[in-house]
């Protein structure tokens, strides 16, 4: 995910270049549109690019160093800054950040590289569900699991009612190792699908060529793990950025039990009255070069250990069959890990909600108070319309960027403008949420900014474009993979046969990508739906999102509204993707159902 | 030391599907044993299985009278002294060249210093003295497969098992490494078990070929003795025919030979498949090389009449594609000189490879062949 993409090679551009030469169809006869697409297409996605990542993140970065051009302060240059970030709260903040996530990196990648060999190496009924229920997973924001196990295991809840949970459970759960359990769960998804492709490429052969020429299983095992490496190492540092950037839990879980972590420091030095931003600029430096760092690693790893061991005839991977016993344990793994990680967040948290708190449950104990007090107490409506009509302005905006991006991405001469834009796309993918939309406030709100006519700070246009920014990078990550498998040859093909440029994309492309789209459109709406440190940074005064008024139920105590909240908002989005999907289904051409380009 | 092997009455399947249907085959100690079947006959299960990678259903395999694998037991594959060389290589790609050939040692030498020598005078015979420091995705195609022959080579193992190892290489490159692996296995002295669906390969490499079709044995022998008498129109079909046409036979010449009548004229055909005095509709199948192509002839027997439909330079002469009268087509008929598109031509005919099959064998799903083009 984090890796740059395969580039097509020249000789293949050559070629296409001389086909549409010989064609006819040269540079002349191309429509308006065209030419302007062609010529401006690039330079545009860079403003684009410059205005929703580029610029509010270099300029957030640089007020750490030179408060002053900013006239935050008196110094053009001081560490100042820096030395804030690294004492008290702020190194303690630091420490735990990164202990926690390297500690969710570790046992997401454990975790998943066990599902992973379920998945692929296992005949077990249950593993083609696996995948799925992790995409649930992803799409389930880390406050609402946060949310959900502080319902589970609340005093009054039906389940402490009945016993099952305890004093000593309640304090690990509500502390460092309930934070790190949700970080790991949140990661497990991201480790997944980067370990899992790797272990299905790799087949049996290497351990089958270890077995025969007289390796034991033990020595076959340390022959083989060095060329999973790169994976393993692939899914940790993804898992490790996510956790430091989360916001989510470290607003709930860690909130509430005083652990500081760099996301709320950053959020509590912007938005708590002194405002020190040269201070939260200062953490996310330390954020950001922590990444670096990390990513740096991963990438010279993955380009010194990178085997090529993926060829066009790796297919022979028998299942095993397990006996029964081993069976046993692979299923109480599996089911423990999912319940652990979706049931009792989600179910537990909808089973909480329907019985009175303190009761001893009984048929009379079932209720619905949670929800028709969450009516009557809160104006819920408002956040709902304002959440989905922004999530699905975002994603429709975001997916027309990111198949564009995602085309420059995978032209077979990428230029410096592509690899340009790839640079930034793996920057902003990596960089926490939380810190682009610190960017975005100090950036828009600045004198300059508003005296040079740009006047959207506190707007719903600001809120939008920092949606947008944030869903970028990974949309135009998910849309690289179909376009670079289809475009060039059929592209071309629709052009020999006398299409123009839209008519070939409209007709010969569009409709093998149809699908994809409507995952990734669907994938960004439903993180928009619920997108966190985005909405408390920019939403305007007085304007409440799903988030921010779960956020808010939450920390004004009021457990029970949260919690009946998250529940509604998961439903929406289930309701949503259904709808979408089975839109999809019923009004699709048939063609457009049936093919889809998708990474095996 | 190389070991006899006996497989015996050998089943394997999968969920409900059988893909070996009680098999017995013995590998003589020192053999070259090749197994020759289209895709999805089970040559690749036999292999598997006799390499301890999968388990067998029911049956028995015995090295030198030991059984190392039944229903019951099952020795693992690294205590059974064997080696492979993949289809795809498998190639450890983090241990450079040396190191993945040294691997195969470890079981029988503990002095890494003796390994390494062995290693690199193995490496030096297939030619990659020089590059034993690289890793394989820095070597080419025919070097990465030198490389697995040589890991497989090193430990001198009892068999050594080929699982169509030429398969993804380009025809030069398969030629020469054919020779190479028919020559270094020899030189060991290991016996070898090698798959492949390519019957030329299989006749060029073979001390004895087994043919496996729907998993069953059809017919073991030598290449000569499967070419010149298959036991089956599969085996024949498989081995590589000109074409096939029906006819009926109109007399007996001697035991060995019959006389047909067909639309194209009145051949004499060897007898196959146990073809009996009593049988009236036969299927000739012809070798490519069974015909001579003639301008004319005096009616005599044994002679076909046709039409020159295609005719491909090969360099040491010229293939032809010949319609018959009744509408067959014989391709890959050899001729030293061109004959011209739309020629009438005669064809003689030689009885050793015109193969007559009572009709009712001969009847064989052609889709369900990997056809191999033609013998010359």
């Amino acid at each position: 995910m984090l890796s740059s993409p395969p580039y097509q090679s020249e000789e293949i551009d050559e070629e296409g270049v001389d086909l549409d030469r010989r064609s006819g169809i040269q540079v002349k006869s191309r429509g308006l549109f065209e030419t302007a697409s062609l010529r401006l297409g690039r330079p545009l996605l860079w403003v684009v690019l410059a205005v929703v990542s580029v610029i509010p993140t270099i300029a957030f970065l640089l007020l750490a160093f030179s408060p002053r051009i900013f006239a935050q302060g008196n110094s053009w240059f001081t560490f100042s800054a820096f030395g804030r970030a690294l004492s008290g709260n702020e190194l303690v903040g630091m420490r735990n950040s990164l202990g926690i996530s390297t500690a969710a990196a570790i046992f997401a990648v454990v975790i998943s590289s066990m599902l992973a060999l379920v998945v692929q190496r296992v005949n077990l009924r249950e593993s083609r569900w696996i995948p799925g229920l992790l995409w649930v997973i992803l799409l389930v924001p880390t406050y609402v699991t946060s949310v959900g196990w502080n319902e589970v295991v609340a005093p009054g809840s039906i389940f402490s009612q009945l016993g099952l949970v305890n004093g000593s459970i309640r304090n690990l759960v509500l502390g460092t190792g309930g934070i790190i359990m949700i970080l790991t769960f949140t990661g497990v998804p991201f480790a997944y699908f980067a370990i899992s492709p790797a272990i299905r490429g790799l087949g049996r052969r290497f351990e089958e060529a270890s077995r025969i020429h007289g390796g034991s299983i033990p020595r076959t095992i340390r022959i083989v793990t060095p060329i999973l490496l790169p994976a393993i190492f692939a899914g940790a540092t993804i898992v490790f950025a996510e956790s430091l950037g989360d916001f989510g839990v470290a607003s709930t879980i860690a909130a509430n039990a005083n652990i500081p972590v760099a996301t709320t420091n950053i959020m509590s030095a912007i938005a708590t009255f002194p405002t020190d931003f040269p201070m939260a600029a200062g953490t996310s430096w330390l954020l950001v070069l922590t990444l670096g760092i990390v990513l740096t690693i991963q990438n010279r790893m993955t380009r010194s250990r990178s085997y090529g061991v993926l060829s066009g005839r790796t297919a022979f991977a028998p299942v095993l069959s397990l006996s029964l016993r081993a069976k046993v344990i692979v299923r109480s793994f599996l089911y423990l890990f999912f319940l652990a990680a979706l049931g009792v967040p989600v179910l537990g948290a909808l089973i909480s909600t329907l019985f009175k708190p303190f009761q001893s449950p009984s048929l009379s104990s079932l209720t619905l108070s949670a929800y028709t007090t969450l009516f009557k107490t809160q104006s819920i409506g408002g956040p709902i319309v304002t959440s989905l009509t922004m999530a699905a302005i975002t994603a429709t905006i975001t997916i027309v960027l990111g198949i564009s991006i995602a085309k420059v991405l995978t032209s077979p001469r990428p230029g410096l403008s592509g690899k340009f834009t790839d640079l930034i796309l793996v920057t902003s993918v990596a960089l926490p949420g939380l810190v682009l939309a610190a960017g975005f406030i100090f950036v828009f709100n600045l004198p300059l900014t508003i005296s040079m006519g740009i006047n959207i700070y506190g707007t719903m246009i600001l809120l939008g474009i920092g949606y947008v920014a944030i869903s970028l990078p990974s949309n135009a990550k998910v849309m690289v993979g179909p376009i670079s498998q289809l475009d060039g040859s059929l592209m071309r093909a629709g052009r020999i046969h006398g299409a123009s440029m839209q008519k070939a994309f409209r007709r010969c492309v569009l409709p093998l990508l149809a699908k994809s789209i409507v995952w990734a459109w669907l994938l960004t709406f439903a993180s928009t739906f619920g997108e966190l440190p985005t909405s408390q940074m920019l939403a305007p005064t007085g304007v409440r999102t799903m988030a921010t008024a779960i956020l808010s139920s939450f920390q004004v105590s009021n457990l029970s509204a949260a919690t009946a909240f998250s529940v509604i908002q998961m439903g929406i989005v289930l309701g949503v993707i259904l709808l979408v999907q089975g839109g999809f289904k019923y009004l699709a051409p048939k063609g457009w159902q049936t093919i889809t380009v998708r990474r095996k | 030391m190389t070991k006899r092997v006996e497989i015996s009455a050998v089943t394997k399947g999968y969920g409900g599907n059988t893909v070996l249907k009680g098999v017995d085959l013995t590998i003589e100690a020192g053999e070259f044993a090749v197994l020759l079947g289209p895709s999805g006959s089970g040559k690749s299960t036999l292999l598997r299985l006799v390499g301890g990678l999968e388990k067998i259903d029911t049956g028995e395999i015995r090295f030198d009278g030991k059984v190392i694998a039944s229903a019951k037991t099952h020795t693992p594959p690294d205590r059974r002294d064997l080696s492979m060389v993949f289809q795809d290589f498998a190639l450890w790609p983090h241990m450079n060249a040396l190191e993945n050939v040294s691997f195969a040692l470890e079981r029988y030498e503990k002095d890494a210093k003796v390994r390494r020598r062995l290693s690199g005078e193995m490496l030096e015979r297939v030619g990659l003295a020089s590059k034993a420091e690289r890793f394989p995705s820095n070597l080419s195609g025919g070097e990465q497969q030198r490389l697995s022959l040589a890991r497989a080579l090193v430990a001198r193992p009892s068999l050594i098992l080929f699982d169509e190892p030429l398969s993804s290489l380009d025809a030069d490159l398969k030629e020469r490494l054919r020779i190479e692996i028919s020559e270094l296995t020899r030189q060991v002295g290991s016996g070898a078990l090698y798959i492949t669906h390519d019957q030329s390969e299989a006749f060029a490499l073979a001390d004895r070929v087994a043919l496996l079709n729907d998993g069953e044995l059809i017919q073991v022998d030598q290449p000569e003795a499967i070419y010149r008498n298959p036991a089956t129109p599969f085996v024949a079909h498989f081995t590589g025919v000109a074409g096939e046409i029906d006819g009926e036979v109109i007399g007996w010449k001697d035991d060995l030979n019959v006389l047909v009548a067909t639309k194209a004229g009145t051949v004499l055909a060897k007898r196959c498949g146990g073809l009996e005095k009593r049988s009236k509709q036969v299927r000739l199948m012809l070798r490519g090389s069974a015909a001579r192509i003639n301008k004319s002839t005096n009616g005599a027997d044994g002679v076909m009449n046709g039409r020159v439909v295609d005719v491909a330079f090969r360099g040491r002469g010229y293939d032809h594609v010949i319609e018959v009268t009744g509408g067959t087509r014989l391709v890959g008929i050899f001729a030293h000189d061109r004959w011209e598109r739309d020629d009438i031509v005669h064809l003689t005919l030689t009885a050793d490879q015109t193969l007559a099959f009572p009709i009712e064998d001969a009847i064989i799903d052609l889709d369900s062949l990997a056809i191999n083009g033609v013998v010359a």
